[in-house]
């Protein structure tokens, strides 16, 4: 080990090889999350098709609240277990900055945001029997799954000290996140729906802002939520 | 929806004010009712660290 | 911790101001009462219903100063550290809920005969204050189901400041939808008013201020006496 201290950039890059390396070894954070979309999908599935004849009108609301749940899983995981673990002691007491731990945080879990859509669209394709694979869909499914992890990423980490995180983490966060799902909903429907750029093209903006906004506000404040 | 804007039934407005003052003097009463149930704490345990100390 | 004990005079002072200021603000709202409810013309158009605007947009205006103090509470407990910045933003923080509540069931009561509807998805206003309930309320529960220490109020202090930068941007964004999805509905009738819908409002504006302003002093007062109880019994080791 190296005497200096290394650069942001450098000490980002360990953290994130660090959470996917965990990841890679027990496979449970991803596993759960996409059984547990899986049956939310299933779950809508069931309760809608035989009111709403059209399933299609509903895909966009079942993506994103399957996706926002199944971020609660991961989140409260990641950060309990460091909590668990010591590990979050341990990496307190190195030099390493708050803010890298912060963003190797929201960088995994929007990696994982991501493989569990990349797993996730073609199971809906399937299972609800219409084509939502289009490649309009990355941007709108980049900036929701940067806004869920950047505004979860703060919050489960400020619960994970508390007794109460499970419970309390959904509360706070769904109206918290509220803007990033009106949006991606939004958006998602008009990509479906097969609608030019303008119509949503201010939805992927005001996500954009939204993720601009949280992640700088969130950087500033996260030493505060986990030092002790 | 077939409520017409000629309606001027003052129901709403009695609703609305009787729900506030209850909302608002209600909960003063109780955070005045707390407010003394502490104080009450407080002057018990002065009283018997008093007591114990002479 | 303050100065505890400043013996009996000053206590019997604290009352009589006390008492005071609680007489004051009740005759401040009977008069804001009659002003609004008898004094007032009748609006043209909404008639009698227009009435629950006295109480409805001042509440509305409590309710987003009171966020407001929150977020400046929590940036100044977060930075100094201070646990007298962080009882201001718990005080504010239940002003809030308590004025957003009358703000949204007054909005409600008042959408019902002028509207035609209890609730509208379309309105920005609306919507953004139910947000801003429910992020408020679960900054409370924050509050209330954590132990009373130093790690709660940094927690909730977090929660606070992120709750109010999301107010705008909830705003914003629940405006963009309703603009492009135009449900059959209705704009808000509420127009600039005029001298004599206006005295009537600053009326009841002083007289509900000063209403929340007692609750906050009593509020205070508990956080205040509830420390020196925490105090004494951890001087004591009386569980």
């Amino acid at each position: 080990m190296s005497k200096s201290i290394p650069r942001i950039d450098q000490q980002v890059f360990r953290l994130f090889y660090r959470e996917l390396l965990i990841e890679f070894r027990a496979k449970e954070q991803l596993t759960t999350m996409v059984i547990f979309a899986l049956t939310t999908i299933i779950i809508f599935q069931f309760s809608f098709e035989m009111r709403a004849g059209n399933i299609k009108v509903l895909i966009p609301g079942v993506l994103w609240i399957s996706v926002f749940f199944a971020s609660m899983l991961s989140l409260n995981r990641s950060f309990s277990r460091d909590q668990e673990e010591n590990t979050s002691r341990g990496i307190a007491s190195t030099p390493i900055d708050p803010l890298s731990i912060y963003i190797s945080k929201v960088l995994t879990n929007t990696i994982f945001l991501c493989a569990l859509e990349v797993i996730l669209l073609p199971i809906i394709t399937v299972l609800l029997n219409s084509s939502i694979l289009y490649i309009n869909l990355i941007p709108v499914l980049l900036v929701g799954n940067i806004g869920v992890s950047a505004t979860g990423a703060i919050v489960a980490a400020t619960l994970a000290n508390t007794k109460s995180r499970e419970t309390l983490l959904p509360v706070i966060l769904l109206p918290l996140l509220l803007p990033v799902l009106l949006g991606c909903i939004t958006a998602t429907g008009a990509i479906i729906d097969e609608q030019p750029i303008t119509k949503y093209g201010h939805w992927v903006q005001i996500v954009a802002i939204y993720d601009i906004i949280f992640t700088l506000a969130s950087g500033l404040m996260f030493h505060f939520a986990i030092e002790n | 929806m077939e409520q017409s804007i000629t309606d001027f039934n003052p129901i709403y407005v009695y609703v609305v004010y009787a729900l506030t003052w209850l909302v608002l003097f209600g909960y003063l009463y109780y955070l005045a009712k707390k407010q003394k149930t502490i104080e009450t704490q407080i002057q018990d345990l002065k009283n018997i660290m008093e007591s114990t100390e002479s | 911790m303050d100065k505890s004990s400043n013996g009996k005079r000053s206590k019997a002072i604290d009352v009589n101001r006390f008492t005071l200021f609680g007489a004051v603000t009740f005759i401040l709202v009977l008069v804001a009462t009659y002003m609004s409810l008898v004094a007032a013309p009748l609006e043209a158009v909404q008639g009698v219903h227009q009435k629950i605007f006295y109480i409805h947009v001042p509440l509305a205006f409590i309710a987003y100063a009171s966020i407001t103090v929150v977020f400046i509470a929590s940036i100044a407990f977060l930075t100094t550290k201070n646990p007298k910045w962080d009882r201001l933003a718990r005080t504010s923080a239940e002003i809030g809920i308590i004025s957003t509540t009358i703000v949204l069931f007054s909005g409600s009561l008042w959408g019902r005969p002028v509207w035609g509807a209890w609730w509208s998805w379309s309105d920005a206003r609306l919507v953004t204050t139910l947000v801003m309930w429910l992020i408020y309320m679960g900054y409370l529960m924050l509050r209330s189901l954590g132990e009373s220490n130093n790690q709660t109020a940094k927690v909730s202090s977090i929660i606070g400041i992120l709750g109010f930068v999301n107010v705008p941007i909830t705003y914003f964004s629940v405006y963009l939808w309703t603009y492009l999805h135009p449900l059959p509905t209705l704009q808000s009738s509420t127009e600039r008013p005029e001298s004599s819908i206006l005295m009537p409002f600053l009326w009841s504006f002083l007289a509900y201020s000063a209403v929340i302003i007692l609750i906050g002093i009593v509020r205070n007062k508990i956080e205040k006496s509830s420390d020196e109880l925490e105090t004494i019994k951890k001087q004591n080791q009386i569980r």
